[in-house]
């Protein structure tokens, strides 16, 4: 019973987006076949279900269409977002001028857009937060929800997304909610995006094709050894795997780091509640005497660990085969623009969700003087295709060219590209990529792919629990420095395992990593008590 | 006696060699790796004789000019600005504390110490001059915070003139009934030139790199510094290229800067210097013989 | 004298301490220039330093952001707990020590002794070439340093395997994996960087010794080596000293980019190159609070400024005039 009010609800939720859309937005015409395209999926329930809830949906519209009135006569008001990414401040202004163009009619709100670069982004983030510098909106990127909300950076979101954030309200099931939520409480909204990884390998096609070893076989990190067996002797040149600067922290396993900071589910899809050591586990065990086989048989790049270039860099540059790649749609794509040579990418965990999976999202800090027109506003990029197309990919005729309006595609006008354009392009930032255009070197159905990809994913045992480090910061940093000195040399497989493990281990637990792991148990118990 | 006195001079010069060798045979591999094409980079590593010449670095980094000639603009103004502001302070400082009689000079000179170890971080000093002075996004805000009053460069004048302007001097100067001002401008400053030449030098040297103020201060890329465009860059692409910015590589749209690049933009950072060091070493001649002083 | 000529004069004891305090006043009158000539330097110290080190009792409190600096909760010590409960906390301190100690040795002789060739040689514009060209490696940042350092020691690519031991018949070695040769190699990447810089300052007091002294010495038969040690290194003293007592005080910092970034953050070597900076750093990456690297800074601060003061008094013993304060 319970459940069928609650689809019955969602479907009308839906419709009136639907009607929301096309009573009161001036939008064209490619943004609402986005929609349509996007809704593909729901459309088809919520049109059984329509004709009997006509006139409760025209209540309901009714009810929006007041709302909106009041909205849109609420006092001028000025939203500011902070953003990751360089970009030109004159091309952000602009980009600014022409979100406000919406949300100045919707919500009598302007836009004021501050995008700060990769490597400084928190730094700079946090002395805004800290000096109590206007802001209204910010993308997470690095701040957890725990650490954000136990240290005031953020604040709770659950009523304002009941007022003012019914689209995201809507589109956002439980099990996600959970993972931005502390104590009870909303504090972030997610990103919609992929929502899950699998993990795998990437190889370069030409040299794939040439060779003989079924790649159908492999289902381990282990069956890989033939297949590099076989590279290296066709081409002796050609390291068969390469690490990527250093370091190969992904494996091939169901792995639920669990917030992170040690102590994980060794294989989260499976029903077991236990926290344990990684590096003491079998698995982990296995997974890296195989790559040790890899050093030893010849089969690895040279110095593994100390190697600072980008594996798509050697790649590219012809010196490696493959390396260890997460998968996700569009993932040869992405490859194939960064490497410029036809990449294969095999998968061989098939995705599963995490907590971490939802690792990007959007906050609102206490800083803000009005969090309702913030909440307006971020509910409006996360509904409206139109807005979100101007933040993610800038304006039109100056950042990208619509290319083939039916399908929405778009590409660089002619003489711009990834390296001048004034604005760079961060759609997975943004709160909702999957209703934006997708660009030429994307696949065309690639926002589609995305939600059939994160519907097929496992979710793992541990999904929704947040970890609060808190009480073990000092065993952390200590465990932490250990960690630095032995990760990338065991993970790549530089050194012995049978050696090294016994040793890491050893220095973690004086490091204090059981008092971690206890401290995780612990919570990670208590909310399974309160799951049920 | 003149055959020791040549093969001092010898000797001085082959270890002077040796050391200018050692110190720039490095910066030649950075520069023959900024027009090393990346292919090359990869595959050979760094070289003296690049196998592959390529200057899209330059190229990429020229044909934009107008972010880079800004820069430098930028740069130049404000270490212009802030270097004469600095030296003055400091010479003003350092004055007083060499005058052995100075009532509570030992204070002032703790004063100006503690500074030097305690702080009390970025976010106070930001808030102070963000939130009181208004001072975020303008000029000054490459100048003022941290920049303008070094307690090394204090110490460092007070110092030079306690061991090098003699006392006799100056009282000799004050019995006359010269003004202390007058004392400062006329005689001590004149036998200074050395070690004002140094503190401009280093207080020229400390605005020229500084890019904390302007990754702090300033988010209007009409006011960033080189070093703040360099630093920039090499922040983005340390970040991108480690482990949580893999995730999200592929779907960014920037290109990471080539190694090329960086050697590129690190040659453009260093040069202006290079070219205006040799104006300051005239100074740093041998001082005015004051013979009247040793009997 | 004052007080003599009081009592003989018969004043009270007010009066008297008028006259005295008449006295100091005139005496301080004459300094009211110096006094005005400081306060730029003093407001601003007060402004960009003092007012902000208020900031200090972030490391006291578990900061957040809502409540702000003041209102944030006491918690006393508990951030500094992380400092010391680490079994690596012996070893990060070692380090920094050790590589600080011989920093500032190998530091200041090797700058005198380059300031003293510069000085001896005669050939104007061999001075001003040397000069600059050793003075360009401080100009280049540390991050590209690690780079170029890497374009050495790589070990496929790098140019030491690649040709030097090449050339020699010799075996390549993996650099990056081996401890015990980067104590010397942070020491020489280190000289390389700031021995140019360094040494202006000691070149600019050489240059400014009375050549009257020189004269007289030559007179008196001295040579070159004498001339050296007993005038040019005592004039050189008091700047040592004082440079000396401020490295002290920044003896348990260190400089991040020569730690972290050119040791390409690789794993064998961190036991080996991991100072208080690096170690904080490493920690507090995934768990940046405020709280807990202020409190790593202050630990910093305060343990410098202990060890100046001591060693600072030890120098009012022997040389009072060239004491810090």
């Amino acid at each position: 019973m319970r459940k069928s009010k609650k689809m019955l609800s969602l479907f009308l939720v839906f419709v009136m987006i639907l009607s929301m859309l096309t009573g009161c937005s001036k939008e064209s015409n490619e943004s609402n076949k986005r929609n349509d395209s996007n809704e593909t999926n729901v459309s088809e329930e919520s049109d059984a279900s329509k004709e009997s809830d006509e006139t409760r949906q025209d209540e309901i519209s009714n009810q929006q269409n007041d709302l909106s009135d009041e909205l849109s006569k609420q006092e001028p008001y000025v939203v500011k977002i902070a953003m990751v990414g360089d970009a030109a401040t004159d091309d952000c202004n602009a980009v600014a001028e022409a979100a406000s163009k919406i949300t100045e009619e919707k919500f009598n709100t302007t836009i004021e857009l501050v995008r700060f670069g990769y490597g400084s982004y928190m730094e700079e983030l946090n002395l805004m937060l800290a000096s109590g510098e206007k802001l209204d909106l910010f993308t997470a990127f690095r701040l957890s929800v725990t650490a954000g909300a136990n240290a005031g950076q953020i604040i709770a979101l659950d009523e304002l997304l009941e007022n003012y954030g019914q689209d995201i309200l809507a589109d956002i099931p439980k099990e996600d909610w959970k993972c931005t939520s502390l104590n009870g409480s909303i504090y972030g909204v997610r990103n919609n995006k992929e929502l899950a990884s699998g993990y795998g390998i990437a190889m370069v096609t030409e040299i794939l094709e040439t060779l003989e070893t079924d790649i159908t076989e492999i289902k381990s990190e282990e069956d890989l050894t033939a297949l590099f067996r076989e590279v290296k002797e066709k081409y002796p040149n050609v390291y068969p795997i390469v690490t990527d600067r250093g370091t190969m922290e992904w494996y091939n396993a169901y792995l639920d780091p669990l917030g992170g900071d040690f102590g994980v589910l060794e294989d989260c899809t499976t029903d077991s509640s236990e926290v344990v050591n990684w590096f003491d586990s079998e698995t982990y065990k296995e997974l890296v005497n195989v790559r040790h086989s890899w050093v030893t048989e010849g089969l690895m790049m040279p110095d593994p660990s100390t190697n600072s270039e980008n594996a798509t860099d050697l790649l590219a540059a012809g010196k490696g085969f493959s390396f260890i790649s997460n998968t996700k749609p569009g993932i040869d794509g992405e490859l194939e623009r960064q490497i410029g040579k036809n990449i294969t990418v095999l998968e061989i965990t098939p995705p599963f969700s995490l907590t971490e999976s939802l690792s990007n999202m959007w906050y609102i800090p206490p800083n803000s003087q009005s969090p309702d027109r913030a909440m307006q506003v971020l509910n409006e990029i996360y509904s409206n295709p139109e807005l979100t197309n101007i933040l993610i990919n800038g304006l039109e005729g100056t950042h990208f060219e619509v290319v083939d309006e039916e399908k929405g595609i778009i590409d660089y006008p002619e003489g711009v590209d990834a390296s001048n354009t004034g604005y760079s392009m961060a759609a997975w930032a943004w709160p909702n990529e999957l209703i934006s255009y997708t660009w030429t070197m994307d696949d065309p159905n690639v926002w589609t792919d995305t939600i059939a990809f994160n519907k097929s994913a496992i979710n793992s045992k541990g999904k929704g629990f947040m970890w609060d480090s808190t009480a073990v910061l000092s065993e952390v940093a200590a465990c932490t420095n250990v960690k630095a000195k032995y990760f990338n040399s065991i993970n790549t497989g530089e050194l012995d395992p049978e050696e090294a493990i016994p040793k890491f281990v050893e220095e973690l637990k004086r490091a204090g990593v059981d008092t971690i792991i206890a401290e995780k148990q612990r919570q990670f118990d208590e909310w399974l008590d309160s799951q049920e | 006696m003149v055959e020791t006195r040549k093969a001092f001079q010898v000797i001085a010069h082959i270890i002077m060699i040796m050391l200018a060798l050692f110190c720039i045979l490095p910066i030649i591999l950075m520069i023959t790796s900024s027009f090393t094409s990346e292919d090359a980079l990869i595959l050979n590593g760094y070289s003296f004789f690049p196998s592959e010449i390529d200057f899209t670095a330059y190229k990429y980094l020229l044909v934009d000019s107008t972010d880079i000639i800004r820069g430098y603009m930028v740069s130049a103004v404000v270490t212009v600005i802030g270097t004469t502001f600095n030296v003055t302070v400091t010479t003003l400082f350092a004055y007083p504390l060499s005058r052995k009689n100075l009532p509570g000079r030992r204070f002032f000179m703790f004063f100006i110490f503690f500074t030097m170890l305690f702080n009390g971080g970025l976010i106070p000093t930001y808030i102070m001059w963000t939130g009181t002075f208004h001072i975020k996004n303008t000029l000054l805000a490459l100048i003022l915070p941290n920049l303008l009053m070094n307690a090394f460069y204090v110490f460092m004048m007070r110092t030079y003139f306690t061991t090098n302007i003699p006392n006799a001097v100056i009282e000799a100067t004050k019995i006359d009934g010269a003004a202390e001002f007058h004392i400062l401008g006329k005689i001590v400053l004149p036998m200074s030139r050395p070690i004002i030449a140094t503190v401009t030098l280093m207080a020229g040297l400390s605005y020229w790199n500084d890019w904390l103020n302007g990754l702090y201060y300033i988010n209007t890329d009409k006011l960033y510094s080189i070093q703040v465009l360099l630093n920039k860059m090499l922040l983005t692409s340390l970040f991108l290229k480690s482990g949580l910015g893999k995730q999200i590589l592929g779907s960014v749209g920037e290109t990471i800067p080539t190694s090329a690049i960086k050697m590129a933009v690190a040659v453009l950072g260093a040069l202006p210097i290079l070219i205006v060091y040799p104006f300051f070493q005239k100074y740093f001649v041998k001082g005015i013989v004051v013979g009247a002083v040793k009997g | 004298m004052n007080g003599l000529t009081a009592r003989n004069n018969g004043m009270s004891g007010w009066e008297k301490r008028m006259a005295s305090n008449i006295q100091k006043l005139k005496k301080i009158k004459q300094f009211i220039p110096l006094y005005l000539m400081m306060l730029p330097g003093v407001l601003y110290l007060i402004i960009n330093n003092y007012i902000p080190m208020a900031g200090i009792i972030v490391a006291f409190k578990q900061f957040n952001y809502t409540k702000g600096i003041w209102g944030s909760e006491f918690i006393g010590f508990k951030n500094f707990e992380f400092l010391f409960k680490s079994p690596d906390s012996w070893l990060i301190t070692r380090n920094t020590i050790c590589y600080n100690f011989a920093f500032i040795v190998i530091g200041t002789i090797g700058a005198i002794a380059v300031a003293v060739l510069l000085d001896e040689i005669k050939l104007p514009f061999a001075k001003k070439v040397y000069q600059t060209i050793i003075l360009v490696p401080f100009l280049i940042s540390i991050v590209i340093v690690s780079y170029i350092v890497y374009g050495f020691l790589s070990t496929e690519t790098g140019f030491i395997n690649n040709c030097i031991l090449k050339a020699l018949g010799k075996e390549p070695v993996s650099w990056y994996s081996s401890p015990r040769y980067w104590p010397f190699i942070l020491m020489i990447v280190h000289e390389w960087k700031w021995i140019g810089y360094n040494c202006i300052l000691y070149y600019a007091t050489i240059v400014g010794i009375d050549k009257g002294y020189y004269e007289a010495a030559v007179i008196d038969g001295a040579n070159r080596l004498q001339k050296i040690k007993y005038i040019t290194l005592p004039a050189l003293r008091p700047t040592v000293i004082i440079l000396t007592l401020m490295s002290i005080g920044n003896i348990f910092r260190s400089d991040f980019g020569l730690f972290y970034q050119v040791p390409m953050n690789s794993g064998p070597l961190i036991d080996v190159t991991n100072t208080i900076d690096t170690y904080v750093y490493r920690g507090l990456m995934e768990n940046s609070t405020l709280g807990m690297s202020s409190a790593a800074g202050l630990y910093q601060s305060f343990v410098g400024f202990v060890l100046v003061l001591g060693a600072n008094l030890l120098v009012r013993k022997f040389d009072d005039e060239n004491a810090l304060f």
